[in-house]
């Protein structure tokens, strides 16, 4: 099943082009990546992705339903929701300091299920929290009391509440030391394994890249210059850009390229 | 670590909450609410009838019942003055809650919608800015004549700039954190991310401002009722009873100006401590 379909997707501000023409599929199940240097237009495809922005051309189905335009209704926008859902990579502003995670998870579960009660509510908030490796301590805590990681957690277990088909983690682990980073991407991996979600991974961390995707789209100045199967494009990459992504990764007995006269 | 997630030990919090308080703050605090238990309750606990008039005591000083006098008509100056307490400290309550609120709805949805409307605000309020609050409110009162309500509203709207100029500063860094991206994404309504998240996190900043401002309110509306223009005498007003103890304070006896001017300094002084502290412990805070 086809999860999203971009097609020769455009955002420009102003007269400075941020995306250009940007096409690209998530089938169910599958991880995307889409991977470039920071201004090469990652963020701005996430956010029309997520419709926090309005694209400028092009076109944006997400499970069929066109999102190219603002949602109209209420109804439109928690149909979306639970569509897609958004991670963001710093886990210190992503939450409401005045909420804990059972009072954040409780509100959209009211969103999207009126019909559940207060005693279903609670059951599916523990569900949600032991998926995502919080203790009860954890669940009634306020986000100044957790860690990056376990802030991250929360944020992680707030976008799955809504029970999306895509999941959109936008740097979601960047911020996160090595290794937290790899306890959050087995536990996305599982979540994936369990629900069938499709991730939609945007890094500039190549390693990370490696670990969770099929798929890659190297884009650099708003354009993509290389698109395939994750292992292709990193191991035999066609486009010098991506190469240099690739060589720009530190490693043992790695010279930095140094400045001439010094 | 364990000491941290018993019930009610938080030392940390508590000795950074009293430090940046301090014994200023807590003066004040105490003063407001004095002052406000007096507003409420002085017409009644008032040991005479403010209004009633004897002639033969008039300027006479304190005695065995009237603990501060009489005034030029005789009447009791302590029943005067905590019947006042009424105008002269709710008045500047009813402003402030006036212009907070409006100018609080304002700002929110300016830094929310941002783009024109934050433009067209912006301006606005730069303009609105320009004006004294006061010179506003005394233009309002000629127009529409005066009294107590037309010049609680004129001040009220007269403060609103101040309020939503502070309080949109606080709403658009709010608005730019991912968690209002995130809430927006899960579909919920953008008026309850505003009252019910984006608001509760702006709060301290929007109570320091408005503690600040009554500060402003309390002199000001006492300042129209001396010019004649909010509270009409013969109604106990501290406003009303500076003006009311000109003569007196010309014949030697300055007994009536002196008592309602240094309660109007203690009040407005407070409200400013209190307002600054309040401010201050939000920055730091923030600055966490």
């Amino acid at each position: 099943m086809r999860l999203v379909e971009v097609d020769r997707l455009s955002k420009s501000f102003g007269d400075r082009l941020a995306v250009t023409d940007v096409s690209f599929t998530l089938e169910a199940g599958t991880t995307l990546a889409i991977v470039g240097e920071s201004g090469s237009g990652k963020t701005t495809i996430a956010r029309m992705l997520a419709g926090l922005e309005t694209p400028t051309a092009g076109r944006i189905a997400v499970c069929g339903d066109d999102r190219s335009r603002p949602a109209r209704r209420a109804s439109e926008r928690r149909d979306r929701a639970r569509q897609l859902q958004i991670v963001f990579q710093d886990p210190y502003s992503s939450l409401d300091p005045r909420q804990s995670l059972s009072t954040c998870l409780d509100e959209v579960l009211r969103l999207h299920h009126p019909a559940m009660d207060r005693a279903a509510r609670a059951a599916r908030v523990a569900e949600l929290a032991s998926l995502t490796g919080l203790d009860g301590r954890q669940q009634s805590a306020l986000p100044r009391e957790l860690s990056g990681g376990q802030r991250q957690r929360v944020a992680i277990a707030r976008a799955l509440a809504a029970e999306p088909a895509v999941m959109l983690l936008d740097e979601s682990v960047s911020a996160l030391d090595v290794s937290v980073q790899a306890q959050i991407l087995n536990l996305l991996a599982d979540i994936r394994a369990a629900t069938g979600v499709g991730y939609i991974l945007i890094s500039h961390d190549l390693a990370v890249v490696r670990q969770l995707s099929d798929r890659s789209l190297v884009l650099r100045h708003g354009r993509v210059v290389e698109h395939g199967p994750t292992s292709e494009v990193l191991d035999q990459p066609t486009h010098p850009y991506t190469r240099l992504l690739r060589d720009s990764v530190p490693r043992p007995g790695r010279r930095p390229a140094r400045p001439a006269n010094s | 670590m364990t000491a941290m997630v018993l019930p009610g030990v938080r030392p940390t919090h508590k000795a950074g909450r009293a430090s940046a308080f301090g014994l200023a703050g807590r003066l004040s605090a105490a003063v407001v609410i004095i002052f406000t238990v007096v507003a409420l309750i002085g017409p009644w606990v008032a040991p005479h009838d403010p209004q009633a008039v004897d002639l033969k005591a008039s300027f006479w000083g304190p005695d065995a019942g009237h603990l501060l006098g009489y005034d030029a008509a005789g009447r009791d100056l302590l029943s005067r003055l905590l019947a006042g307490a009424r105008t002269s400290f709710l008045g500047p309550l009813v402003i402030v809650g006036f212009a907070t609120l409006l100018g609080s709805s304002i700002a929110v949805a300016a830094a929310w919608y941002g783009r024109w409307l934050d433009s067209a605000v912006v301006a606005v309020l730069d303009v609105a800015l320009a004006f004294p609050g006061l010179l506003l409110a005394v233009l309002t009162v000629a127009i529409v004549g005066p009294g107590l309500p037309a010049a609680t509203l004129a001040l009220g709207v007269a403060y609103v700039p101040h309020m939503a100029r502070l309080v949109r500063s606080a709403a658009l860094r709010e608005v730019g954190r991912d968690y209002v991206d995130a809430l927006r994404v899960q579909g919920l309504p953008a008026v309850r991310i505003a009252v019910r998240h984006v608001l509760p996190n702006i709060w301290p900043i929007v109570i320091g401002q408005a503690a600040l401002t009554l500060a402003w309110a309390t002199v000001d509306l006492a300042a129209l009722s001396y010019l004649g223009l909010g509270v009409q005498p013969p109604q106990p007003d501290w406003g009303v009873m500076v003006a009311a103890g000109q003569s007196g304070v010309l014949q030697g006896y300055p007994a009536e100006s002196v008592v309602a001017g240094v309660c109007l300094v203690v009040a407005a002084g407070a409200f400013n401590l209190l307002g600054q502290r309040l401010l201050r412990r939000c920055e730091g805070a923030r600055a966490r």
